[in-house]
């Protein structure tokens, strides 16, 4: 077993661990028009907090980081991710390590 | 008594901003949205445009006419968040929001409710924060005022 397999392994045992436990959860990735495919399970967490914005930080706004369990799936800017009644869009990815994709998105 | 010229300074940008609706030729619409001039914070994930003014260092400058004509000069920096939902290009919406900001500062400045002498927009920036629901203008302006003290007591 590679490391990447290991580590894709893992990531999915420790998303199921916590999906169960209500940390986690499941969505639908749809691909952009640049990368036509079908709508797709996917495993993801979502981190909220605000960020302050401007150049004194006195305007306060969303910062929302989705990150992707990757199994099957390939985020790409532009894509969407619903989660129940909320549909977010991939704007920057930001760290991946072969196996989970993190990403700042669009609310 | 009035309030410090430099406040009156900050309440006559304050209003140029407040005139951006939308209309006339304008992109955005501040008007609809808050204008900050103190140090409040504003919670734009209200989905509404925010603005804040703030003053920076004020310079004296020349004193003439028995030191009662004083001159100042004092730099305003002023962000302008405009909400990118429904837009199809924040980076578009944020040159428009610092095209609005410039053009509400220009102009014959015989209408402002103080002695100003000049307003200069010095430089101005575009941002568009990671996962942010905002894009932000910044303008960066110079502002000359005069005024008139009163003879002591």
């Amino acid at each position: 077993m590679s490391q990447i397999e290991f580590l894709a392994g893992l990531d999915a045992d420790i998303h199921d661990s916590l999906l169960d436990a209500g940390l986690a959860d499941m969505g639908v990735y749809t691909p952009p028009a640049s990368h036509p495919g079908d709508p797709a399970p996917v495993a993801v967490y979502i981190d909220r907090d605000v960020q302050r914005v401007g150049s004194d930080g006195q305007i306060l706004d969303h910062r929302i980081e989705v990150a992707y369990v990757m199994a099957g799936v390939v985020p790409r800017k532009g894509g969407t991710l619903t989660v129940g009644s909320e549909t977010f869009t991939n704007q920057i990815e930001i760290e991946n390590d072969g196996s989970v994709s993190r990403w700042a998105v669009l609310a | 008594m009035s309030e410090p010229i430099t406040w009156q300074v900050i309440q006559y940008i304050k209003s140029r901003l407040l005139a951006i609706d939308g209309t006339d030729g304008w992109y955005t619409s501040l008007g609809s949205g808050t204008v900050l001039d103190d140090e409040s914070q504003y919670d734009a994930r209200s989905g509404e445009p925010a603005a804040v003014i703030r003053i920076g260092t004020v310079a004296r400058g020349e004193e003439q006419q028995g030191n009662r004509l004083r001159t100042y000069s004092f730099p305003i920096v002023i962000d302008y968040a405009v909400p990118i939902p429904g837009a199809t290009n924040p980076a578009l919406l944020a040159h428009r929001a610092m095209a609005d900001i410039r053009r509400a500062l220009m102009g014959s400045l015989r209408g402002a409710p103080v002695k100003l002498t000049r307003i200069d927009i010095v430089d101005s920036t575009v941002d568009l924060p990671e996962g942010s629901n905002n894009v932000i203008a910044q303008v960066n302006v110079q502002a000359g005022v005069s005024e008139t003290l009163p003879p002591p007591a």
